[in-house]
Protein backbone atom coordinates (compact mmCIF):
# COMPACT_ATOMS: atom_id res chain seq x y z
CA UNK A 1 0.00 0.00 0.00
CA UNK A 2 2.93 2.26 1.26
CA UNK A 3 4.83 1.35 -2.83
CA UNK A 4 1.45 1.76 -4.36
CA UNK A 5 0.82 5.67 -2.55
CA UNK A 6 4.57 7.01 -3.17
CA UNK A 7 3.84 6.21 -6.69
CA UNK A 8 0.94 7.96 -6.46
CA UNK A 9 2.98 10.95 -5.15
CA UNK A 10 5.24 10.52 -8.28
CA UNK A 11 2.24 10.59 -10.72
CA UNK A 12 0.77 13.42 -9.49
CA UNK A 13 4.06 15.27 -9.50
CA UNK A 14 4.78 14.99 -13.15
CA UNK A 15 0.97 15.50 -13.28
CA UNK A 16 1.20 19.18 -11.66
CA UNK A 17 4.36 19.47 -14.26
CA UNK A 18 1.95 18.88 -17.27
CA UNK A 19 2.30 15.38 -17.50
CA UNK A 20 -1.27 13.97 -18.69
CA UNK A 21 -0.15 10.52 -19.02
CA UNK A 22 0.83 10.25 -15.63
CA UNK A 23 -2.12 11.86 -14.37
CA UNK A 24 -4.65 9.74 -16.29
CA UNK A 25 -2.39 6.78 -14.85
CA UNK A 26 -2.71 8.55 -11.57
CA UNK A 27 -6.81 8.49 -11.68
CA UNK A 28 -6.40 4.50 -12.81
CA UNK A 29 -4.62 3.97 -10.12
CA UNK A 30 -7.26 5.62 -7.72
CA UNK A 31 -10.34 4.67 -9.22
CA UNK A 32 -10.26 1.05 -8.34
CA UNK A 33 -9.43 2.13 -4.90
CA UNK A 34 -12.02 4.41 -4.66
CA UNK A 35 -14.47 1.51 -6.31
CA UNK A 36 -13.18 -0.91 -3.25
CA UNK A 37 -14.42 1.34 -0.56
CA UNK A 38 -17.57 2.83 -2.04
CA UNK A 39 -18.52 -1.15 -2.11
CA UNK A 40 -16.97 -1.94 1.05
CA UNK A 41 -18.97 0.69 3.12
CA UNK A 42 -22.28 0.56 0.39
CA UNK A 43 -22.34 -3.20 -0.55
CA UNK A 44 -25.81 -3.26 -0.66
CA UNK A 45 -26.60 -0.78 -3.20
CA UNK A 46 -26.53 -1.11 -6.63
CA UNK A 47 -23.18 -1.39 -8.59
CA UNK A 48 -24.07 1.08 -11.53
CA UNK A 49 -25.17 3.35 -8.36
CA UNK A 50 -21.95 2.98 -6.75
CA UNK A 51 -20.26 3.49 -9.76
CA UNK A 52 -21.76 6.88 -9.73
CA UNK A 53 -20.15 8.08 -6.53
CA UNK A 54 -16.65 6.41 -7.82
CA UNK A 55 -17.40 8.97 -10.77
CA UNK A 56 -18.10 11.77 -8.11
CA UNK A 57 -15.04 11.39 -6.24
CA UNK A 58 -13.18 11.11 -9.11
CA UNK A 59 -14.46 14.36 -10.41
CA UNK A 60 -14.27 16.48 -7.05
CA UNK A 61 -10.24 15.01 -6.63
CA UNK A 62 -9.70 16.52 -9.90
CA UNK A 63 -11.45 20.35 -9.77
CA UNK A 64 -9.77 20.26 -6.14
CA UNK A 65 -5.97 18.87 -6.99
CA UNK A 66 -4.59 22.23 -6.84
CA UNK A 67 -5.32 21.59 -2.68
CA UNK A 68 -2.67 18.77 -2.84
CA UNK A 69 0.76 20.22 -1.70
CA UNK A 70 3.78 18.41 -3.75
CA UNK A 71 5.66 18.19 -0.27
CA UNK A 72 2.77 16.28 1.52
CA UNK A 73 1.29 12.66 1.09
CA UNK A 74 -1.25 11.52 -1.38
CA UNK A 75 -3.06 9.59 0.56
CA UNK A 76 -4.46 11.14 3.59
CA UNK A 77 -5.63 14.24 1.44
CA UNK A 78 -7.36 11.97 -1.18
CA UNK A 79 -8.74 9.75 1.78
CA UNK A 80 -10.26 12.85 3.32
CA UNK A 81 -11.99 14.14 0.12
CA UNK A 82 -13.13 10.64 -0.93
CA UNK A 83 -14.28 10.25 2.67
CA UNK A 84 -16.54 13.76 2.46
CA UNK A 85 -18.03 12.35 -1.00
CA UNK A 86 -18.75 8.96 0.05
CA UNK A 87 -20.33 10.11 3.25
CA UNK A 88 -22.27 13.04 1.39
CA UNK A 89 -23.63 10.79 -1.72
CA UNK A 90 -24.97 8.19 0.94
CA UNK A 91 -26.57 10.34 3.13
CA UNK A 92 -28.11 12.74 -0.22
CA UNK A 93 -29.50 8.83 -1.32
CA UNK A 94 -31.07 8.44 1.80
CA UNK A 95 -28.49 6.24 3.73
CA UNK A 96 -26.97 7.08 6.94
CA UNK A 97 -23.45 5.15 6.93
CA UNK A 98 -20.04 5.88 8.79
CA UNK A 99 -17.09 6.07 7.00
CA UNK A 100 -14.08 5.39 9.11
CA UNK A 101 -11.11 6.69 7.57
CA UNK A 102 -8.72 4.54 9.19
CA UNK A 103 -9.81 1.52 7.47
CA UNK A 104 -8.94 2.32 4.21
CA UNK A 105 -5.58 0.59 4.22
CA UNK A 106 -7.32 -2.59 4.66
CA UNK A 107 -9.49 -2.15 1.77
CA UNK A 108 -8.73 -4.17 -1.56
CA UNK A 109 -9.43 -2.30 -4.71
CA UNK A 110 -12.31 -4.00 -6.38
CA UNK A 111 -11.89 -4.55 -10.35
CA UNK A 112 -14.70 -4.83 -12.85
CA UNK A 113 -17.58 -5.94 -11.65
CA UNK A 114 -20.42 -6.34 -14.61
CA UNK A 115 -19.13 -4.09 -17.28
CA UNK A 116 -18.67 -0.95 -17.83
CA UNK A 117 -18.77 0.89 -14.93
CA UNK A 118 -21.27 2.57 -16.81
CA UNK A 119 -22.82 5.16 -14.48
CA UNK A 120 -26.23 6.92 -15.44
CA UNK A 121 -25.58 9.83 -13.69
CA UNK A 122 -22.94 11.53 -15.46
CA UNK A 123 -24.97 11.26 -18.00
CA UNK A 124 -28.16 12.51 -16.69
CA UNK A 125 -26.25 15.38 -15.79
CA UNK A 126 -24.55 15.95 -18.96
CA UNK A 127 -28.06 16.15 -20.53
CA UNK A 128 -28.72 19.23 -18.07
CA UNK A 129 -25.72 20.88 -19.28
CA UNK A 130 -25.81 23.74 -21.62
CA UNK A 131 -25.27 22.86 -25.45
CA UNK A 132 -21.52 23.81 -25.34
CA UNK A 133 -20.24 22.51 -22.25
CA UNK A 134 -21.98 19.32 -23.57
CA UNK A 135 -20.77 18.91 -26.54
CA UNK A 136 -16.98 19.40 -25.17
CA UNK A 137 -17.37 16.82 -23.18
CA UNK A 138 -19.13 14.14 -25.35
CA UNK A 139 -16.16 15.02 -27.87
CA UNK A 140 -13.41 14.45 -25.27
CA UNK A 141 -15.19 11.08 -23.85
CA UNK A 142 -16.63 9.73 -26.36
CA UNK A 143 -14.32 10.57 -29.32
CA UNK A 144 -11.15 11.29 -27.99
CA UNK A 145 -10.83 14.88 -29.28
CA UNK A 146 -7.53 16.00 -28.04
CA UNK A 147 -7.59 19.40 -26.56
CA UNK A 148 -5.36 20.63 -29.58
CA UNK A 149 -8.34 19.74 -31.40
CA UNK A 150 -10.95 20.78 -29.76
CA UNK A 151 -10.41 24.52 -30.41
CA UNK A 152 -11.05 24.23 -33.98
CA UNK A 153 -14.33 22.09 -33.96
CA UNK A 154 -15.84 24.66 -31.86
CA UNK A 155 -14.05 27.46 -33.34
CA UNK A 156 -12.70 28.44 -30.28
CA UNK A 157 -8.54 29.10 -29.55
CA UNK A 158 -6.52 26.43 -27.90
CA UNK A 159 -6.67 28.39 -24.54
CA UNK A 160 -10.42 29.50 -24.75
CA UNK A 161 -10.98 25.49 -25.22
CA UNK A 162 -9.12 24.53 -22.52
CA UNK A 163 -10.83 27.24 -20.06
CA UNK A 164 -14.68 25.94 -21.90
CA UNK A 165 -13.19 22.27 -20.79
CA UNK A 166 -12.73 23.52 -17.85
CA UNK A 167 -15.06 25.44 -16.73
CA UNK A 168 -17.78 22.66 -18.39
CA UNK A 169 -16.27 19.93 -15.50
CA UNK A 170 -16.83 23.01 -13.04
CA UNK A 171 -20.61 22.86 -13.94
CA UNK A 172 -21.11 19.32 -14.05
CA UNK A 173 -20.08 19.02 -10.48
CA UNK A 174 -21.83 22.04 -9.41
CA UNK A 175 -25.19 19.93 -11.26
CA UNK A 176 -24.19 16.65 -9.23
CA UNK A 177 -23.94 18.80 -6.03
CA UNK A 178 -27.23 20.26 -6.82
CA UNK A 179 -29.29 17.07 -8.13
CA UNK A 180 -28.13 15.21 -4.72
CA UNK A 181 -29.76 18.19 -2.64
CA UNK B 1 -20.59 7.76 -18.85
CA UNK B 2 -17.65 4.85 -18.37
CA UNK B 3 -15.41 5.74 -15.66
CA UNK B 4 -12.57 5.15 -18.31
CA UNK B 5 -13.75 7.91 -20.76
CA UNK B 6 -14.06 10.22 -17.18
CA UNK B 7 -11.02 9.79 -16.47
CA UNK B 8 -9.91 10.39 -20.55
CA UNK B 9 -12.00 13.89 -20.37
CA UNK B 10 -10.39 14.46 -16.69
CA UNK B 11 -6.75 14.29 -18.02
CA UNK B 12 -7.45 16.22 -20.88
CA UNK B 13 -8.18 19.35 -18.22
CA UNK B 14 -4.97 20.69 -17.88
CA UNK B 15 -5.82 23.73 -16.02
CA UNK B 16 -5.63 23.83 -12.12
CA UNK B 17 -7.74 25.64 -10.11
CA UNK B 18 -5.87 28.68 -7.92
CA UNK B 19 -5.63 28.34 -4.36
CA UNK B 20 -6.52 29.62 -1.72
CA UNK B 21 -3.54 31.30 -0.34
CA UNK B 22 -2.78 34.58 -0.63
CA UNK B 23 -6.35 35.34 -2.09
CA UNK B 24 -8.43 34.92 1.04
CA UNK B 25 -5.95 37.46 2.75
CA UNK B 26 -6.77 39.99 0.16
CA UNK B 27 -10.44 38.83 -0.15
CA UNK B 28 -11.33 38.96 3.15
CA UNK B 29 -9.08 41.90 4.79
CA UNK B 30 -8.98 44.21 1.67
CA UNK B 31 -12.91 45.01 1.62
CA UNK B 32 -12.26 44.92 5.62
CA UNK B 33 -9.86 48.10 5.31
CA UNK B 34 -11.50 49.73 2.20
CA UNK B 35 -14.94 50.29 4.18
CA UNK B 36 -13.13 50.50 7.80
CA UNK B 37 -11.20 53.55 6.27
CA UNK B 38 -14.23 54.82 4.81
CA UNK B 39 -15.77 54.68 8.26
CA UNK B 40 -12.88 56.18 9.74
CA UNK B 41 -12.53 58.78 7.60
CA UNK B 42 -15.93 59.79 8.10
CA UNK B 43 -16.57 58.97 12.15
CA UNK B 44 -12.84 60.38 12.37
CA UNK B 45 -10.22 58.42 14.87
CA UNK B 46 -10.57 59.12 17.99
CA UNK B 47 -8.28 61.76 19.53
CA UNK B 48 -7.09 60.22 22.78
CA UNK B 49 -6.02 57.13 20.94
CA UNK B 50 -1.95 57.50 22.09
CA UNK B 51 -3.66 57.26 25.76
CA UNK B 52 -6.23 54.73 25.49
CA UNK B 53 -3.82 52.28 23.31
CA UNK B 54 -1.35 52.13 26.58
CA UNK B 55 -4.13 51.66 28.84
CA UNK B 56 -3.91 48.22 30.87
CA UNK B 57 -7.88 48.53 30.51
CA UNK B 58 -8.47 49.39 27.12
CA UNK B 59 -5.44 47.89 24.88
CA UNK B 60 -7.13 44.58 24.71
CA UNK B 61 -9.57 46.24 22.18
CA UNK B 62 -7.14 46.08 19.79
CA UNK B 63 -5.27 42.87 21.15
CA UNK B 64 -8.21 40.46 21.62
CA UNK B 65 -9.63 41.12 17.61
CA UNK B 66 -6.37 40.87 16.54
CA UNK B 67 -5.83 37.51 17.66
CA UNK B 68 -9.31 36.57 16.59
CA UNK B 69 -8.29 37.90 12.97
CA UNK B 70 -5.01 36.05 13.26
CA UNK B 71 -6.57 32.70 14.12
CA UNK B 72 -9.81 33.03 11.87
CA UNK B 73 -7.31 33.81 8.55
CA UNK B 74 -5.13 30.77 9.89
CA UNK B 75 -7.58 28.51 10.10
CA UNK B 76 -9.50 29.12 7.49
CA UNK B 77 -6.68 28.38 5.36
CA UNK B 78 -5.98 25.16 6.91
CA UNK B 79 -9.53 24.04 6.59
CA UNK B 80 -9.12 24.19 3.20
CA UNK B 81 -6.83 21.65 2.95
CA UNK B 82 -9.36 18.60 3.48
CA UNK B 83 -6.88 16.30 5.21
CA UNK B 84 -5.74 19.05 7.91
CA UNK B 85 -7.37 19.00 11.73
CA UNK B 86 -6.53 22.28 13.01
CA UNK B 87 -6.31 22.58 16.84
CA UNK B 88 -3.88 25.46 17.62
CA UNK B 89 -6.21 27.76 15.88
CA UNK B 90 -9.24 27.25 17.79
CA UNK B 91 -7.69 27.33 20.98
CA UNK B 92 -6.27 30.34 20.32
CA UNK B 93 -9.77 31.92 19.25
CA UNK B 94 -10.99 29.95 22.81
CA UNK B 95 -8.16 31.64 24.72
CA UNK B 96 -9.20 35.24 23.28
CA UNK B 97 -12.82 34.57 24.69
CA UNK B 98 -11.86 33.07 27.58
CA UNK B 99 -9.46 36.69 28.29
CA UNK B 100 -12.55 38.76 27.48
CA UNK B 101 -14.80 37.10 29.88
CA UNK B 102 -12.13 37.24 32.49
CA UNK B 103 -11.42 41.01 31.61
CA UNK B 104 -15.66 41.23 31.70
CA UNK B 105 -16.11 39.71 34.84
CA UNK B 106 -13.04 41.83 36.69
CA UNK B 107 -14.87 44.76 36.00
CA UNK B 108 -18.20 43.51 36.96
CA UNK B 109 -16.67 42.83 40.53
CA UNK B 110 -15.42 46.40 40.87
CA UNK B 111 -18.51 48.22 39.87
CA UNK B 112 -21.45 48.16 41.75
CA UNK B 113 -24.20 46.34 40.34
CA UNK B 114 -26.58 49.17 40.01
CA UNK B 115 -24.05 50.49 37.62
CA UNK B 116 -23.58 47.68 35.13
CA UNK B 117 -26.42 47.88 32.94
CA UNK B 118 -25.28 51.52 32.26
CA UNK B 119 -21.69 50.37 31.87
CA UNK B 120 -22.75 47.81 29.56
CA UNK B 121 -25.15 49.68 27.95
CA UNK B 122 -22.34 52.80 27.25
CA UNK B 123 -23.54 55.65 24.91
CA UNK B 124 -23.20 53.99 21.28
CA UNK B 125 -23.91 50.37 21.32
CA UNK B 126 -25.73 50.24 18.33
CA UNK B 127 -23.49 51.94 16.47
CA UNK B 128 -20.93 49.77 17.65
CA UNK B 129 -22.73 46.59 16.52
CA UNK B 130 -24.15 48.00 12.97
CA UNK B 131 -20.44 48.95 12.18
CA UNK B 132 -18.42 46.00 13.03
CA UNK B 133 -20.96 43.97 11.80
CA UNK B 134 -21.75 45.54 8.39
CA UNK B 135 -17.22 46.26 8.18
CA UNK B 136 -16.89 42.64 8.52
CA UNK B 137 -19.48 41.31 6.61
CA UNK B 138 -17.59 42.68 3.52
CA UNK B 139 -14.57 40.73 4.58
CA UNK B 140 -16.85 37.56 5.42
CA UNK B 141 -18.13 37.48 1.67
CA UNK B 142 -14.91 37.84 0.39
CA UNK B 143 -13.41 35.50 2.02
CA UNK B 144 -16.06 33.03 1.23
CA UNK B 145 -16.09 33.77 -2.52
CA UNK B 146 -12.04 32.81 -1.94
CA UNK B 147 -12.10 29.83 -0.02
CA UNK B 148 -14.78 27.97 -2.81
CA UNK B 149 -11.62 27.43 -4.32
CA UNK B 150 -10.68 25.25 -1.38
CA UNK B 151 -11.43 21.68 -0.73
CA UNK B 152 -13.07 21.97 3.17
CA UNK B 153 -14.42 18.85 4.47
CA UNK B 154 -15.82 21.01 7.17
CA UNK B 155 -17.58 24.09 5.32
CA UNK B 156 -19.14 24.96 8.08
CA UNK B 157 -16.35 25.40 10.24
CA UNK B 158 -14.88 27.13 7.44
CA UNK B 159 -17.28 29.53 6.98
CA UNK B 160 -17.18 30.27 11.36
CA UNK B 161 -13.08 30.98 11.50
CA UNK B 162 -13.37 33.25 8.44
CA UNK B 163 -16.52 34.94 10.20
CA UNK B 164 -14.16 35.45 13.23
CA UNK B 165 -10.71 36.62 11.34
CA UNK B 166 -13.40 39.25 9.24
CA UNK B 167 -15.40 40.07 12.34
CA UNK B 168 -11.85 40.23 14.52
CA UNK B 169 -10.29 42.81 11.57
CA UNK B 170 -13.76 44.86 11.95
CA UNK B 171 -13.72 45.46 15.49
CA UNK B 172 -10.10 46.12 15.38
CA UNK B 173 -10.84 49.17 13.02
CA UNK B 174 -13.94 50.26 14.78
CA UNK B 175 -11.41 50.56 18.08
CA UNK B 176 -9.62 53.16 16.60
CA UNK B 177 -12.82 55.17 16.35
CA UNK B 178 -14.81 53.92 19.43
CA UNK B 179 -14.14 55.86 22.83
CA UNK B 180 -16.57 53.51 25.15
CA UNK B 181 -13.30 52.20 27.47
CA UNK B 182 -15.23 49.70 29.78
CA UNK B 183 -14.94 46.34 29.22
CA UNK B 184 -18.22 45.92 30.17
CA UNK B 185 -19.10 47.55 26.92
CA UNK B 186 -16.77 46.22 24.54
CA UNK B 187 -16.14 42.96 25.61
CA UNK B 188 -20.24 42.72 25.26
CA UNK B 189 -20.91 44.18 21.81
CA UNK B 190 -17.56 43.53 19.84
CA UNK B 191 -17.69 40.11 21.47
CA UNK B 192 -21.52 40.10 20.36
CA UNK B 193 -20.84 41.95 16.49
CA UNK B 194 -17.83 39.20 16.17
CA UNK B 195 -19.56 36.14 17.28
CA UNK B 196 -22.66 37.09 14.93
CA UNK B 197 -20.46 37.69 11.73
CA UNK B 198 -18.65 34.12 13.07
CA UNK B 199 -22.30 32.58 13.21
CA UNK B 200 -23.40 34.46 9.63
CA UNK B 201 -19.96 32.83 8.37
CA UNK B 202 -20.74 29.30 9.46
CA UNK B 203 -24.27 29.31 8.33
CA UNK B 204 -23.32 30.58 4.59
CA UNK B 205 -20.19 28.54 4.46
CA UNK B 206 -21.89 25.55 4.82
CA UNK B 207 -24.10 25.92 1.96
CA UNK B 208 -21.30 27.45 -0.38
CA UNK B 209 -18.40 25.58 0.43
CA UNK B 210 -19.69 22.42 0.33
CA UNK B 211 -17.03 20.84 -2.32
Amino acid sequence: MTECNDDWVFLLRAANGGDTAAYAAFLRALAPVLRGIVRARAGGIDAALREDIVQEVLLTIHLKRHTWAEDRPVRPWVYAIARYKIIDALRLRGRDISVPVEDYAEIIPAEAEADPFAARDTDRMLDLLDGRSRDILRAVAYDGTKLADLGPRFGLSEGAARVALHRALGKLAALRRGSAE
Amino acid sequence: MRTDDLITVLAGDTRAGRSVWPGVMFAALGPVLLTGGVFLLLAGVRADLANAATSLLVVWKWVLPAILFGAGISLALTLARPESRPRGGWWMAVAAAAFGAGLFASRAVIVPPVDWIAAIRGQTLLICLASITSIGLTGVIGGLAVLRRGASVRPGLSGLAIGLGSGGAAALLYALHCNQDDPLFYVTWYGLAILGLGLVGAVAGARVLRI
